[in-house]
């Protein structure tokens, strides 16, 4: 749960997935990127530009994993811990651009729809195809624990969409000789990500602003440390996350009998650890006096 | 009522607490009056109202307003006229400005949700919104800029003729606008990181205009159309150059690094040096927004817990010394307590 050691946040598990996924993707995307021009398809463009934020996804979650491992600096007391939210929120915009150029892209083609050579489209979609679920597979081990493989994760599987709609859009022009079916597949493949981008938007967002984890309800919190014995007040609570899977606490609480405030400090701590699995807590023992000082003082 | 609450401001609110000071008593009505004379010693327990910080973000909501009005205008003025008058240098400028537009419009937000209350959810108010603003406006800035780049770069091989008088024009008053706009936050660009970034972002702008005034001027007197692109790269340089530093300042208040200007040694000597402090371990001082700083730190002190004095000396001393406004020490009494955080290499 605690970061920092080598063993460090969720994702480091992931890394050797992670590694075996970039390599696989990457490889992929250069067929594609030379099969996208070859056969003049936007769907097959689109699906490689959606490749390449694969490959800039599994590189930044793998840049992240060996920043997070990194010790501390006197500056940088959480050390580069943060690196992999940074990179999660990178590769969310990134994909965002993206999808704006394809559909760009797909409203010029439709205009004037470019001459596509459907057989060798077909043929580099299907490898794609394979290529996609032996990403995912890789991948799926760790998409629920950390915010990062999770990116890269929902990444892979739209990819693998992506691929069966250029299938699809290269099948209609075989058979039905439809040109307008690769700018609109093609955009479409663009759109399907930005909801879950969003998502993932929004939860780095909330990281960043240091807003309370999901699964930690605040008010249950200050009740269970209100409850401590010895303990009448407890302010100045802040629960936030530093990278996923790394929780940590700051809170204020006030004793009506000094002398005891070792062991309230101890109950706080167990508290924490067993009923909330955060480990990382600052908890400052004060009396009536300070209470009265600092209510009105701090965030 | 929660504005006042953000700050300990101890240091500086003499001169402000003014008429604030007794509306937020949430604090006072615990019959600990007694205590209160305890900390007759200390000249600090009566004062602690307004937004006092020497950093708090200074009301930039008119500067806001005025740029963004003038900036629209001129990005809608730039694009008819860039378009009219063929020119790559002006239609790159426009796409800029509107960068700048949606730049001033993220760091006026960042302003005004820094200001809302703390909630259940964001137990910092929104303020960290004014970091992911700064860092925004930086990557904004680079995005627009490799975009003017990559557009003169394919001028170089197919350059067009430009209509200079026109084109002169429009930019020259480019170069008010940006300037005035950039003028309206000067004074705001040294504490607070969002609002230098809003100022780059309009200085920035006021160099591009006068670089296309320029070669506009050029190209008149040289007929050499080359001369469009190459002050458009040349203005990049300018903007990637300071656009560099926003990147990283925003980039390390995201990783939750201490602010520059606070010596993390000294900060630490403090601590150890108050009476009957042991050892400190664990000490983490990160920005909650582009001006406020917290901190965390556990103090061994074997002899017990001194009390509350101590703890406000601590906070007054961390606020005076290093504007760390946000401060919760964690005494420990003994080292036997063996806090789990205490080795140098867990975080």
């Amino acid at each position: 749960m605690h970061g920092g050691g080598s063993t460090g946040t969720a994702a480091a598990q992931h890394a050797g997935r992670l590694k075996w996924a970039l390599g696989l993707t990457a490889t992929y995307m250069m067929a594609e990127v030379i099969g996208g021009l070859v056969t003049g398809s936007l769907a097959l463009l689109a699906d490689a530009a959606h490749m390449m934020t694969d490959v800039g996804g599994l590189a930044l979650a793998l840049l992240a994993i060996n920043f997070a491992a990194r010790e501390a600096t006197p500056q940088r007391t959480y050390g580069y811990l943060r690196m992999e939210v940074l990179s999660a929120l990178t590769n969310a915009v990134v994909l965002l651009l993206l999808t704006v150029y394809i559909l760009y892209e797909a409203y010029q083609r439709f205009q004037s729809p470019p001459e596509i050579r459907s057989g060798p489209m077909l043929v580099v979609a299907a490898i794609g195809l394979v290529v996609n679920l032996i990403s995912m597979r890789l991948l799926a081990g760790g998409s629920s624990e950390s915010l990062n493989v999770k990116g890269a994760y929902f990444e892979v599987l739209s990819d693998m969409l992506g691929s069966i709609g250029v299938i699809v859009a290269s099948l209609l022009i075989m058979w039905k000789d439809w040109t307008l079916a690769d700018p609109i597949i093609g955009a479409g493949i663009g759109l399907f990500i930005v909801p879950r981008t969003w998502t993932m938007l929004k939860q780095v967002t909330h990281i960043l602003m240091e807003g309370t984890p999901a699964n930690i309800d605040l008010a249950v919190l200050e009740r269970k440390l209100g409850e401590i014995a010895g303990v009448t007040a407890v302010h100045d609570l802040h629960v936030w996350t530093v990278t996923s899977g790394f929780d940590a606490m700051s809170g204020h609480l006030v004793v009506a009998d000094m002398a005891r405030g070792r062991e309230a400090l101890r109950e706080a701590r167990r508290v924490l650890k067993d009923e909330f699995g955060i480990d990382h807590v600052t908890v400052q023992i004060e009396d009536e006096a300070l209470r009265t000082e600092e209510a009105v003082l701090h965030v | 009522m929660s504005e006042q609450r953000k700050n300990v401001g101890r240091a500086d609110d003499h001169r402000r607490h003014g008429d604030r000071d007794h509306d937020h008593d949430g604090g006072h009505d615990h019959g600990g009056d007694d205590r209160h004379a305890d900390d007759a010693g200390h000249d600090h327990h009566h004062h602690h109202g307004g937004a006092g910080h020497v950093h708090a973000p200074a009301n930039f909501g008119k500067a806001f307003a005025i740029g963004i009005t003038l900036n629209t205008a001129l990005v809608v003025a730039e694009a008819v006229y860039g378009y009219l008058g063929n020119s790559t240098a002006l239609m790159a400028d426009a796409g800029h400005n509107l960068s700048d537009v949606f730049g001033l419009l993220v760091a006026w937000g960042a302003s005004i949700a820094s200001k809302r209350a703390p909630s259940g959810r964001f137990t910092y108010g929104l303020r960290g919104s004014s970091i992911l603003a700064a860092l925004a406006n930086a990557v904004f800035l680079l995005v627009a800029t490799g975009a003017i780049g990559w557009e003169s770069v394919q001028r170089f091989r197919d350059p067009e003729p430009v209509a200079g008088g026109t084109v002169m024009a429009v930019a020259a008053v480019g170069i008010l606008i940006n300037g005035a706009t950039a003028w309206l936050f000067a004074g705001g660009r040294k504490g607070d990181i969002n609002i230098r970034g809003a100022f780059l972002h309009m200085a920035g702008d006021c160099a591009v205009s006068a670089g296309v005034v320029i070669s506009a001027a050029l190209i008149m007197w040289t007929g050499w159309l080359l001369l469009d692109p190459a002050m458009s790269l040349v203005i990049c340089a300018v903007i990637l150059w300071s656009t560099w530093g926003l990147l990283r300042s925003s980039v390390g208040m995201s990783l939750s690094a201490a602010p520059a200007e606070i010596d993390l040694d000294a900060v630490r000597k403090l601590l150890r040096g108050r009476p009957g402090v042991a050892e400190i371990h664990d000490l983490h001082v990160w920005p909650i927004s582009t001006t406020e700083t917290a901190m965390t730190c556990h103090m061994v002190m074997p002899d017990g817990h001194p009390g509350d004095a101590f703890l406000l000396d601590c906070a007054s001393l961390l606020q005076k010394s290093h504007k760390i406004g946000h401060a919760t020490l964690q005494i420990e009494i003994s080292e036997g307590n063996a806090c789990s955080l205490a080795p140098d290499d867990v975080v």
